[in-house]
This record gives C-alpha cells, sequence and structure tokens, in this order.
C-alpha cells in the first residue's frame, strides 16, 4: 500500500521534478546544436561551396548532392521544433519551482501566528 | 471579477501543461514536414519544378513552414503566462499573509496594510497583450499559410513564368511580405510576456519590502510574550521559511 505524504511534501513535489526538465532541455538544445554543427554545417559548406549551380541543379536520384539536399532541407524543420521543446522544458522547470512557493508560504503563516507572541518583548 | 481572476490565476498549472502539450505537438509536425521536404528535395529539380504531384509537396511544406513557428511560439506564450500567474499568486499569497497576520496581532501593535501595487494590475494586462499580439499573429500566420498553399500548389515553372498582375504573383508577393513583419511580431507578443513577469516580480519585491519593514514595528509594539502557547514541532520534510 502506498505511503501517503503529508499535504506540504506533495504540492512541494514540483522541487524535486524541475531538475529532470532542466536536464531534458538542456538535452535537447545540446543535441540540436551538435546536429547543427556536426552535420549540417559541413553538408552546407560541402553542397554549395563545392558545386557549382549547374552541377546541383542538374543532379539525378541516387547522387550523393541530391542527398546532402535533403539533409540540409528536412534537419532544420525537426530541429527548430526540437530546440523550442528544449527551452519550454527549462521553462517549465522554472515554472514547477515557481508553483511550490504558495504551498510553502500557506505553511509559514501558521507557524508565524503562534511564533509572533514568543517573540513580543525581545 | 477579482474573485473570478484569483480562481483562473490558481489554475496556472493548466496554462503550463497546455502550453508545453502544444510545443510536443509542434515537434510531431515538425518531424512530418521534415518528411515530406526529404520526399521533396530527394527528386531531381526538373521534375520537381515542373510535376503537379511535387508542386502539392511543396505547397504542404511551405504552408507548413510559415504557421508552425506560430504554433510552437503559442505554446511557448502559455508557459510564459503560467509563469506570469505563478507568480501573481505568489504576490498575492504574501499581502493576503501580510493582512491575515496584522488582523491576528493585539490592535495596539496594528499597522496600516498599503493597497495593492499598481504592478499587480500591469502584470496581468502585459500578460493580457502578450497572449492576444501571438493569437493574432497566429491567425495572420494560418491565413498567410492557405495563401501559400494556393500560390505553392502551382509548379515553380508556371511560378517563375507568371507575368504582372497575375494571381499567382500577387500571391507571392502577400506571402512573402506577411513573412517578413510575422517574423518579428512574435518577439513583440513575447517582450510583453516579459514585461508581465517582470511586473510580477516587482509586486513581490513590494510585499517582501513591506513585510521586513513591518515586523519590527509589529512585533515591537506586541505586549509581553506569552510563553503558554506552545508551538508545533516543525515538520521533518524541508524548510518551511
Amino acid at each position: 500500500m502506498a505511503k501517503s505524504l503529508p499535504k506540504l511534501e506533495r504540492e512541494t513535489t514540483g522541487l524535486k521534478v524541475f531538475p529532470l526538465f532542466t536536464i531534458l532541455g538542456w538535452a535537447l538544445v545540446g543535441f540540436s546544436i551538435l546536429i547543427s554543427v556536426a552535420v549540417l554545417s559541413p553538408t552546407g559548406s560541402a553542397y554549395f561551396g563545392s558545386n557549382a549551380k549547374v552541377v546541383r541543379d542538374a543532379a539525378v536520384i541516387g547522387d550523393s548532392l541530391l542527398a546532402d539536399l535533403t539533409v540540409i532541407s528536412s534537419w532544420p524543420k525537426v530541429l527548430a521544433p526540437l530546440t523550442f521543446l528544449g527551452v519550454a522544458s527549462f521553462m517549465v522547470g522554472i515554472a514547477l519551482g515557481f508553483a511550490a512557493i504558495p504551498a510553502i508560504l500557506d505553511r509559514r503563516i501558521d507557524v508565524l501566528k503562534k511564533a509572533l507572541p514568543l517573540m513580543a518583548g525581545k | 471579477m477579482e474573485n473570478m481572476l484569483q480562481k483562473m490565476m490558481n489554475r496556472f498549472p493548466l496554462f503550463i501543461g497546455m502550453g508545453f502539450m502544444i510545443v510536443v505537438i509542434s515537434l510531431v509536425i515538425g518531424v512530418i514536414n521534415a518528411t515530406n521536404a526529404v520526399d521533396y528535395y530527394a527528386v531531381e529539380k526538373v521534375a520537381r519544378e515542373t510535376l503537379q504531384e511535387w508542386a502539392n509537396v511543396r505547397a504542404d511544406v511551405e504552408s507548413t513552414s510559415i504557421w508552425l513557428p506560430y504554433f510552437k511560439f503559442f505554446g511557448l506564450a502559455r508557459i510564459l503566462a503560467g509563469i506570469t500567474t505563478a507568480l501573481g499568486v505568489i504576490a498575492t499569497k504574501l499581502m493576503q499573509m501580510g493582512k491575515e497576520l496584522i488582523a491576528y496581532v493585539p490592535e495596539q501593535a496594528r499597522l496600516s496594510v498599503p493597497d495593492r501595487p499598481k504592478s499587480v494590475m500591469w502584470m496581468r494586462m502585459f500578460m493580457m497583450m502578450g497572449m492576444l499580439i501571438i493569437l493574432a499573429g497566429f491567425i495572420v500566420a494560418l491565413i498567410t499559410a492557405g495563401t501559400a498553399a494556393d500560390l505553392f500548389s502551382n509548379p515553380i515553372a508556371v511560378i517563375d513564368t507568371t507575368t504582372p498582375g497575375s494571381e499567382l504573383l500577387d500571391q507571392l508577393a502577400s506571402v512573402h511580405a506577411a513573412e517578413s513583419w510575422l517574423e518579428a511580431f512574435k518577439f513583440v507578443g513575447v517582450a510583453f510576456l516579459f514585461i508581465g513577469i517582470v511586473n510580477g516580480l516587482t509586486s513581490i519585491i513590494f510585499a517582501l519590502q513591506y513585510q521586513k519593514k513591518a515586523m519590527p514595528q509589529v512585533v515591537g509594539n506586541l505586549p509581553a510574550a506569552d510563553t503558554s502557547i506552545e508551538l508545533r514541532p516543525a515538520p521533518a520534510v524541508g524548510s518551511v521559511m
């Protein structure tokens, strides 16, 4: 039988979960930059820099030039939303951190009400 | 009105969850669009620029590339709106906490509680403005995507040989013109949302600064300590202060 958590810990679970979203964000953004630097950049450089337009336009099916063109054209369409998902993961992590604060403030007011009379006259 | 706004603000996890789902859906659509692009660019240039079947594929790719970024930003805007409302909830709780404590202490120790700062109103306004800007941009992007789909469903060879005054050139002009300002417009919406976040943080700082000044005065005016009150033991999990 699952142990039930006290109310406070259940509402601050967000504080334990937000590092996962931060790591996910870094992983997605890191993957995007890695693919951009290691795959897209050299492919684009080779495709446009090593072949005249006439040669590029005359490429036929099976030619490595067309394969390079598909890489240059398709990967950015995946990497853009992937990078966004990484940024969104960071923001969800921030939001989870903020979401834990109201529950902590609720508990704080109960404790302050009891502590105030004891502080008087000091 | 205020109660309705408070209830809406307490639902901020829903905004954040929905925003994240929208960004995930954008990724799935982006992958599908990428596979269409692979199909299109894997064919010889002559074939893809003259054949109708490849023109239809290009129409899908181009139109998706116009509306998808705004859809992603719509998701991001919802997450930012969720963060702004979370800050609003924190600021409201801090102010409420101050009022409850002031009402709890004896009359002689009470201080006047300041009115809610204007930054709370600005926070809500900027958040709504940001969301509206991105929503308006998304609607324009959808319309432009429709125009692009009509335009690029014609083979490139036909588009390239069209003459001034023709419908195709008008469509080409409107797509390029809309794309030029749509790109920056979504960042205007994001900028408004960030200003909303700044105002939320300002509200929190206002409440904390007031409490920092008020607490020593309240404690100093309290009657002599009542040692008959027992504090409950602090909870074992986490810190509460």
